[in-house]
């Protein structure tokens, strides 16, 4: 069984190492804006810690027409291939949660990918506001309570 | 470059010239970053003996090269000037999120020079960089600059900037950045409003390399793990905050109570941490890369004191509440909230108030001066003078020139609580002997974060040292002033060495950079930037005298408590600090001294 | 049921390949720097540009060969280097040179394989190396908007009979996937010019960011049968996305 990767704001005080840790395992540097997760900051101390949810279904994936992006079955991980991305960016117009990026330097689509199965994130957050877990029942249901929220919104958005 | 990022900024003001330069690399290695490397830029640029608040005296925001990495707690920056309220070197240190900013645009200092004509704020997006007039933003508090700023520059950058105190040259100003941290003391924020700069604003998409991955990766593991590991870092700071001193101090007799008539404060719990996280705090808040988390969102929900904000810190509590014998949390949180949107000094602020107060109970400051009865005690006086401090409004224009100087008018100098004309914070010195010695002898007046003896002498870290006892204080006092010297030029958090110390910071250090600093190279560094500014300082005229308590804390005795009849020995302990330091009778750093660290 | 392999002798070292494999692919899973141009990982290959060339052995006949389009099988023998490859490959960065001189990419290009432009040969101003990327990506898509019109050296990229192309969403994937620049793509105000038509660029709602082709997203949701945010572009949805994740409540210390 595959391991998810499991947030959960309400742990979050916003530090921001998850995208320190992102950048540097990535791309060799402490670089939040190149990290592929994100931390967003409002008011009274509240932040949200956001990456990729590797959809089921993924939209990205979808409207990938190079096979560029493909969901790996074992790991659950959308994956990029990105010397087989063409920059047309639609993955980044796709995706409903704006979880993927295109990257201009290196020429391809940019998205999580677990770290290959050890995320940095969830090892570098001080207060497990991210975790990697097996995905079971009780992981499922709070990562639903969090995207059920979500929908709504979209729907608010939407309408 | 390596943990540096290799490069200054420069911006004079009165031309409106902006330039860049490469970071002098070998200064760098010899003088860290933040508070050391600016400091030694400021000695070679500006003459010690100008007027703080001229034209010739410049002003550096300045990040070390931890800053903006996941080193522990790497969130720091420094604002280096002379200060205006001492006259000593300033560097001022403030966390958050505009350090690391700063980084990523790709400078490790900026440098301010000259005086603008018209308010002013600096735009950084990376390479390209302007300054905007700031008329609009002038007035403004800093919460509502601050949004100003974001919503006409990038929702994404970073803000630092002064309140109306620093526009008002309120000599302890501060300089306030991601809204509620302060670069607050020694008055930086009057020299950013003397120069007529409103704010900068940084957006930054770039990144901060480190030389050893590998290394730099296990180094701050290692680091992080000892944090998790112990009570303060992991627990009572995140838990209650600062505040977790109150209860702390208080029991030890060492809590300032109006304006230090004694060490005791009876209705102390009333303004602990404790009760805090009761009733006011509402989550933590980080800062970049903080696992400690200190900060506290607070909020008073109702009342007339009813505000949202942060903090307020332990310091800022002591000063508005038992310095001024204010035990009502709510005026308190609501006084030091007025600091942070006037962007001034809630610790010289609480404390010059506590000043007017004995000048009000000894019959020389008159009701109608003060607009109200200022007894101590009174709730409502500490948030009214702090806003008529902000704006000079009344008897607050005085209160605006700090304790030592409004004292001075009246008559009273020996009234000011403060060292080198700047207040002394919360730790009583006749109960603890070494943290009087750390006020005498910082280089930037009365302060407790140059050498925080209160770890070993109150809190047993790193093991406990007897409070009363002072025939190793100028041993201990040494070591810890060179650390934190170093540190703050590191960009970390003074914070982290409850849990660790000179070990671990240098092997970061090391890994981040790519040059090898031995525990040793780390203290050495720390001990020629405490000569560097101690060698400004004598050059701004500052002689062995100033390196004393007020009377005071000599004379009388603390009135009640568990430390009732105890006085400072200071004048005891000082001959032998100058030797441990390698300084001669004066003060002076001996020619040996100064060879030695690569000063001569 | 493992594929049938056979031996392939890559500059004297013995390898297996399977049916259907690309001699490029083969080539670059060795490790062997091999100058391409217009190959791409995600697109179809063509052979256009031919600078993958490589000698062969086939029933004892030596060839030159683009690898990128020659089935690995075909072959017993491969020689990455030998003195026709060199001269080949010289010559057809000549000729490239020739045609694109001006062009920084492939002048660095070339460099990496020791050529330098001949100041003997004229060079025509021309960025185009006909590498046919922007018009597989095109077609890749499913889109099919650009394609080649005239022969020899009149030959050229672009939509039918110059005209701007009806089908293009003005995704500007060929400008990205163009390894020599060539393609133009403007954009001021509201508007992306490319191929000379010009695109409604759609902006946030929330920070103004004209982040995408109206058609681009009519492109999108036809694709996936889905209803796309046509409001709000990639940065704010996640903004959006955590702002509905800030009704959590309160941190941990309230909560226990």
């Amino acid at each position: 069984m595959s391991n998810i990767l499991l947030i959960s704001p309400d742990r979050c005080r916003g530090c921001g190492s998850c995208e320190l840790a992102c950048s540097f395992k990535h791309e060799g540097e402490f670089r939040p804006a190149a990290a592929r997760i994100s931390v967003l900051r409002f008011k009274a101390g509240i932040s949200v810690p956001l990456t990729c949810l590797q959809c089921d279904e993924p939209y990205c994936m979808a409207v990938c027409k190079t096979g560029a992006i493909v969901k790996n079955e074992v790991s659950g991980v959308v994956e990029v291939d990105g010397d087989k991305c063409i920059g047309c960016r639609m993955c980044v117009m796709a995706c409903p949660f704006g979880n993927i990026n295109y990257s201009i330097a290196t020429k391809q689509a940019v998205k999580c990918d677990y770290c290959g199965g050890e995320p940095e994130c969830a090892l570098w957050c001080p207060e497990q506001a991210i975790e990697y877990v097996p995905q079971d029942t009780a992981t499922l249901g709070r990562k639903k309570d969090y995207s059920a929220r979500f929908a709504r919104l979209v729907e608010e958005v939407g309408s | 470059m390596y943990g540096w990022v290799g490069k200054i900024l420069r911006v004079d003001l009165t031309s409106g010239k902006v330039s860049t330069e490469p970071l002098n690399t070998s200064l760098a290695r010899k003088f860290i970053g933040a508070r050391g490397l600016a400091e030694k830029i400021l000695r070679d640029e500006i003459a010690p003996d100008i007027d703080p608040l001229s034209a010739e005296n410049k002003l550096i925001f300045a990040t070390g090269p931890l800053t903006g990495t996941l080193a522990t707690s790497g969130s720091r920056y420094n604002v280096v000037t002379k200060g205006p309220l001492t006259g000593t070197v300033a560097a001022s240190n403030s966390g958050g999120f505009f350090g690391p900013e700063l980084k990523y645009a790709g400078y490790d200092l900026v440098i301010i020079e000259g005086k603008a004509n018209k308010p002013m704020y600096l735009w950084i997006y990376n390479d390209k960089v302007k300054l905007r007039c700031a008329e609009h933003l002038w007035g403004k508090l800093t919460d509502e600059a601050t949004d100003l700023l974001l919503e006409e520059t990038d929702p994404e950058a970073k803000v630092s900037c002064i309140g109306p105190g620093g526009e008002n040259l309120v000599l302890f100003a501060g300089i306030i950045n991601d809204k509620h941290r302060a670069a607050g003391r020694t008055g930086v924020g009057a020299v950013m409003g003397s120069k007529k700069l409103k704010a900068i604003v940084v957006r930054g998409t770039g990144g901060v390399k480190v030389a050893d991955k590998d290394a730099f990766r296990e180094a701050v593991l290692d680091a992080r793990a000892k944090l998790k590991a112990h009570p303060v870092t992991s627990g009572g700071l995140p838990t209650y905050g600062t505040n977790v001193l109150i209860n702390i101090l208080n029991e030890a007799g060492s809590l300032p109570t109006y304006n230090f008539r004694t060490g005791y404060f009876e209705t102390a719990d009333k303004i602990s941490g404790e009760t805090m996280a009761d009733t006011k705090y509402v989550r933590n808040k980080a800062c970049t890369a903080c696992t400690i988390a200190c900060g506290q969102v607070s909020a008073v929900k109702s009342g007339p004191y009813a505000v949202a904000g942060e903090g307020p810190e332990y310091e800022a509590t002591w000063a508005y509440g038992s310095q001024c014998g204010v035990d009502d949390v709510d005026a308190i949180i609501k006084a030091n909230n007025l600091c942070d949107q006037l962007g001034i000094d809630p610790i010289t602020m609480g404390s010059t108030i506590a000043c007017a107060m004995e000048l009000f109970e000894e019959g020389l400051i008159d009701r109608e001066a003060a607009g109200l009865a200022l007894n101590f005690g009174n709730a409502e006086a500490i948030v009214k003078l702090t806003e008529d401090a902000g704006y000079k409004r009344g008897l607050g224009a005085e209160l605006a020139e700090g304790s030592y100087r409004l004292a001075e008018r009246y008559g009273r100098p020996e009234l000011s609580m403060s060292v080198k004309k700047q207040e002394m914070p919360a730790y009583d010195p006749r109960g603890i002997q070494g943290i009087g010695l750390e006020y005498a002898t910082s280089n930037r007046g009365a302060c407790h974060v140059r050498g925080y003896l209160i770890s070993p002498e109150i809190l047993g870290i790193p093991e406990k040292l007897d409070p009363d006892s002072i025939d190793e204080k100028p041993g201990w006092l040494k070591t810890f002033q060179d650390l934190t010297a170093a540190l703050d030029s590191t960009g970390i958090c003074l914070f982290t060495t409850f849990a660790i110390g000179a070990p671990e910071i240098a092997a970061m250090l090391s890994a981040a950079t790519g040059v090898e600093y031995t525990v040793d190279d780390f203290m050495q560094a720390g001990d020629r930037i405490w000569n560097l500014e101690r060698l400004f300082n004598l050059e701004a005229g500052l002689t062995a005298a100033d390196d004393k308590l007020p009377p005071r804390m000599i004379e009388e005795p603390i009135a009640t408590g568990p430390n009732k009849g105890k006085v400072s020995k200071v004048p005891e302990m000082m001959s032998k600090y100058y030797q441990v330091r390698g300084w001669d009778d004066d003060g002076v750093p001996t020619g040996e001294k100064l060879a030695e660290l690569g000063l001569a | 049921m493992d594929k049938p392999t056979s031996s392939l002798n890559v500059d004297g070292k013995e390898v297996q390949v399977l049916p259907g494999e690309l001699l490029l692919d083969v080539l670059k899973k060795l490790g062997v720097d091999i100058p391409t141009l217009c190959n791409h990982e995600g697109l179809e290959p063509v052979g256009s540009c031919r600078l993958c060339i490589v000698e062969v052995k086939e029933r004892n006949r030596n060839r030159l060969v683009a690898s990128c389009i020659y089935p690995a099988q075909r072959a017993t023998e491969v020689r990455t280097n030998s003195p026709r490859v060199k001269a080949a490959r010289q010559f057809l960065f000549n000729l490239l040179l020739a045609r694109n001189g001006d062009n920084e990419s492939i002048r660095q290009l070339a460099a990496r394989y020791g050529i330098v432009r001949s100041k003997r040969l004229p060079v025509r101003p021309d960025k185009c190396t006909l590498c046919l990327r922007c018009v597989r990506a095109c077609a890749t898509q499913g889109i099919g908007a650009i394609g080649t019109s005239f022969r020899g050296r009149q030959k050229e990229v672009g939509p039918p009979f110059g005209d701007p192309p009806e089908n293009c969403i003005g995704c500007a994937a060929c400008a990205r996937v163009c390894p020599a620049g060539a393609i133009e793509v403007k954009e001021k105000n509201n508007i992306r010019e490319i191929w000379g038509q010009e695109f409604v660029l759609v902006r946030c709602e929330r920070c103004g960011e004209a982040f995408a082709t109206r058609k681009q997203l009519d492109w999108i949701e036809k694709e996936l049968g889905q209803e796309v945010d046509k409001k709000l572009c990639p940065r704010c949805r996640q903004r959006a996305q955590a702002e509905s994740m800030t009704k959590v409540g309160r941190n941990k210390r309230e909560v226990n």
